[in-house]
């Protein structure tokens, strides 16, 4: 190795020891089998990863440009192309990078190919220092060559620099990298660039890089107006929904009382539900049934009684979801689920962990386990990954068509009440079951990818594990085996159980003493949300003091120091009680988001910045409080109920 | 000539100016509707003799030029976007920028 590459190696190290790690280890072999074996560098995904490695067949050609600067020539594939200019290397990079110079600090610069390094020098030279430089290198063989040839050093000991590189293929790993580096209050800021002739080179890398970044942006939007959307009602429905904490079961009990061999069928109300829905009655009692909230309707109207319902939905209007005969089936729910539904229904509510520290706590508290379910985002996913928590090796899927047939989303009898205001789009062209190809919607594209990947690791966990799609339509799921419902019950569903009987038997999670103390934590919620509600008052009116003293110009340093110091005084006593105040931090997710995207924003002097912090502080307290009051209120209407 | 030297000019600047992606951009595809004006514009630049330049260093000047023409080609040839850039940005739009041209006067 050179001069120039121990010199940029150590200077790499001495900032980013995990990078200069990482890339020593790359450089040092090919061996798809060894890089895999170094999960705590890059978990490599070793069924999809396509590890070009140093053998790559790529020539990299080493010239001198008119101003004495080395660049580089790259033949590969019948292309033979230079990575910058002869005359003006940079120009290129220079133009470019005077768009970088206003970035509020923390936002990201993300760059494909690292060429003769031009670039991340006028990155550098272009940005602040808060500022993060993400480089992808397609190609192990062209950053091995840069680093060996272009002293980097200086620049590599300004900053921080991540650098990674051939890891194509490696879908998952790259998108938890990247959703891991780029927060949603950022993603407005961030900038990015692949260096010249990088797309043609590299292709596939070239669409596979900038596609994971776009769904990594997509979903991080997803999830935040999702948050949005729900935190309207989300802590309203869970503090109303508390009432039921006292005689529930967690979804974890019932690994003990549901036995593996007895199959599982997840009912879904996709389209494709009204062509089998009539073959389930040969299935009752041989297999434990579990439907989502919008299959029970067409169930019901066929005379099936399901064992178990999902439902998660919190705005979903209970005419759409309750029927006669419901009343009495256990129901695996949110904390967030619609109250009107859940106060419906007389059946056990079966709770799962969902991370609100308002539930978390009082079970923690009591020592009873309450453990998470894989989601997946959808109730119906959320249904199937219960079936495979509880260990049933057999589940069988049923109107989980996941595509749309015609204009139509949902099984008949089930979501009329909401066709109109959600007609089907179709944005994806997918593999169907029967069909060669079928539409699907964003949405249900998210859950195909979340069972493809949940598949995937769960077959090689568990190798008994079979998922019979016997959705007659909709779209291929991957590792499933598609089968009629007809073929699967004749199959699987041999065997008798009692399946109420077993769900019956299921006690609640907190035996006597503890679900007193439950009702006592119930109780306690309202004085906890009053005493957030006095503390955000009292932290406004030290923020006020704030601001007088920059309006005025009579700024004291002494009582500017002690007024903040009496501010995060509040505040820690606030987010001790983290189980309430979680409540209102999620309600407040937009203000949240706007803050924090103005937090990124220097402002330009001390002053304008203490004008900033009273001016948030103040808007922020009044919404703490203004929540706080709301749910001191609703818990103490909450618990007159128990 | 003005007319061809402010059309390239302008043209070059629209490709290449601020914001250009060369992986978004097809430079070597929109250089070549300018190819006969690049060829007019180098022809005549080649054998002027009045530009103003010391005869000693016109022919550095020639052959510097055609080492601009080449890399157009080459650029052409393997579809290299880093070059073509490299070629008319920072190598024929120099020589553009040698003439001062009134845009008003020459839409006359």
């Amino acid at each position: 190795m050179s001069d120039i590459y121990n010199k940029n190696m150590e200077a790499l190290g001495k900032k980013m020891p995990g990078v200069r790690e990482y890339l020593e280890f790359r450089f040092s072999t090919g061996d798809k089998e060894k890089i895999d074996s170094r999960a705590d560098l890059f978990e490599s995904d070793r069924e999809s990863t396509v590890y070009k490695g140093p053998d790559e067949k790529i020539e990299v050609i080493e010239e001198t440009a008119y101003d004495g600067r080395v660049i580089f020539r790259v033949k590969k594939e019948g292309h033979d192309v230079y990575l910058s200019g002869k005359r003006d290397p940079s120009r290129l990079a220079k133009v470019w990078t005077r768009q970088l110079k206003k970035l509020p600090r923390s936002s990201y610069v993300i760059l494909f190919g690292i060429g003769n390094g031009d670039f991340l020098k006028e990155v550098i030279a272009a940005t602040k220092e808060s500022i993060n430089i993400f480089i992808y290198e397609p190609s192990i063989v062209i950053l091995k060559k840069c680093l060996e040839t272009i002293d980097l050093s200086e620049q590599f000991e300004k900053r921080e620099v991540e650098i990674l590189t051939d890891i194509y293929g490696s879908t998952e790993n790259m998108r938890r990298f990247l959703a891991s580096r780029i927060p949603y209050e950022s993603l407005e800021f961030m900038r990015h660039f692949t260096l010249p002739n990088y797309a043609m080179l590299y292709p596939d890398e070239f669409k596979w890089f900038w596609g994971q970044l776009k769904d990594v942006a997509w979903k991080s939007q997803g999830q935040y107006s999702t948050n949005e959307f729900f935190s309207k009602y989300m802590v309203t429905n869970m503090l109303l929904n508390s009432k039921f904490l006292p005689d529930c079961s967690t979804s974890f009990q019932l690994v003990d009382y549901i036995p593996r061999d007895m199959p599982a069928i997840v009912v879904a109300a996709g389209p494709s539900l009204d062509k089998n829905v009539e073959k389930l009655k040969r299935a009752k009692n041989k297999a434990f049934i579990i439907a989502v909230d919008t299959a029970v309707r067409p169930l019901l109207n066929h005379g099936i009684k399901p064992d178990m319902i999902t439902i998660i939905d919190g705005v979903k209007p209970a005419e759409a979801i309750v029927a006669e005969g419901m009343k009495d089936i256990p129901l695996v729910c949110s904390f967030v689920s619609s109250p009107e539904i859940m106060n419906y229904n007389t059946g056990r509510k079966i709770f799962y962990s969902e991370g609100f520290e308002y539930a978390e706590k009082v079970f923690r508290d009591n020592h009873v386990e309450f453990k998470d379910i894989h989601t997946g985002g959808s109730v119906a996913t959320t249904a199937f990954s219960l079936m495979y928590m509880i260990g049933i090796d057999n589940i069988i899927l049923v109107g989980q068509d996941l595509a749309f047939s015609g204009n139509q989303t949902h099984a008949s009898g089930s979501l009329e009440i909401l066709e109109d205001s959600r007609k089907a789009t179709t944005d994806y062209e997918v593999e169907g079951n029967y069909e060669e190809k079928v539409y699907t919607g964003g949405d249900f594209k998210i859950y195909l990818d979340w069972y493809k990947t949940f598949l995937q690791g769960a077959k090689k966990h568990r190798p008994n594990l079979r998922v019979i799609n016997a959705t007659e339509g909709g779209a291929k799921i991957a590792f499933t085996e598609v089968m009629t419902l007809d073929e699967a019950i004749d199959e699987l569903c041999t065997k008798e159980y009692d399946v109420a009987g077993m769900i019956e038997s299921v006690p609640p999670a907190f035996n006597k003493d503890q679900r007193a103390n439950v009702i006592k934590y119930l109780r306690d919620t309202e004085g906890i949300f009053r005493m957030i509600a006095n503390e955000a008052e009292k932290s406004k009116k030290y923020y006020k003091k704030i601001d007088n003293m920059v309006n005025t110009g009579n700024i004291s340093p002494k009582e500017y120091v002690q007024l903040l110091n009496k501010i995060k005084k509040s505040n820690k006593k606030i987010r001790s009680q983290w189980h309430c105040y979680q409540c209102i931090d999620i309600t407040l997710v937009h203000a949240n988001m706007i803050m924090k995207k103005e937090s990124l924003m220097e402002e330009e002097s001390v002053l304008e910045e203490a004008k900033e912090i009273s001016r948030k502080g103040m808007i922020l307290m009044d919404l703490i409080k203004q929540c706080a009051d709301l749910f001191a209120q609703i818990s103490a209407d909450t618990v007159s109920q128990v | 000539m003005e007319k061809v030297i402010l059309r390239l000019r302008n043209k070059i600047e629209e490709i290449c100016g601020i914001y250009c992606d060369l992986n978004k951009t097809d430079i070597t595809g929109q250089i070549k509707f300018f190819l006969e004006d690049i060829n007019k514009f180098s022809t005549w630049f080649i054998g002027a003799q009045d530009l103003g330049i010391p005869p000693e260093e016109k022919e550095a000047y020639n052959h510097d030029m055609l080492d601009i023409l080449n890399d157009i080609m080459s650029a052409f040839e393997n579809r290299d976007s880093a070059l073509m850039y490299d070629a008319v940005y920072c190598g024929l739009m120099d020589y553009l920028n040698m003439f001062e041209i009134e845009e008003e006067k020459v839409d006359e």
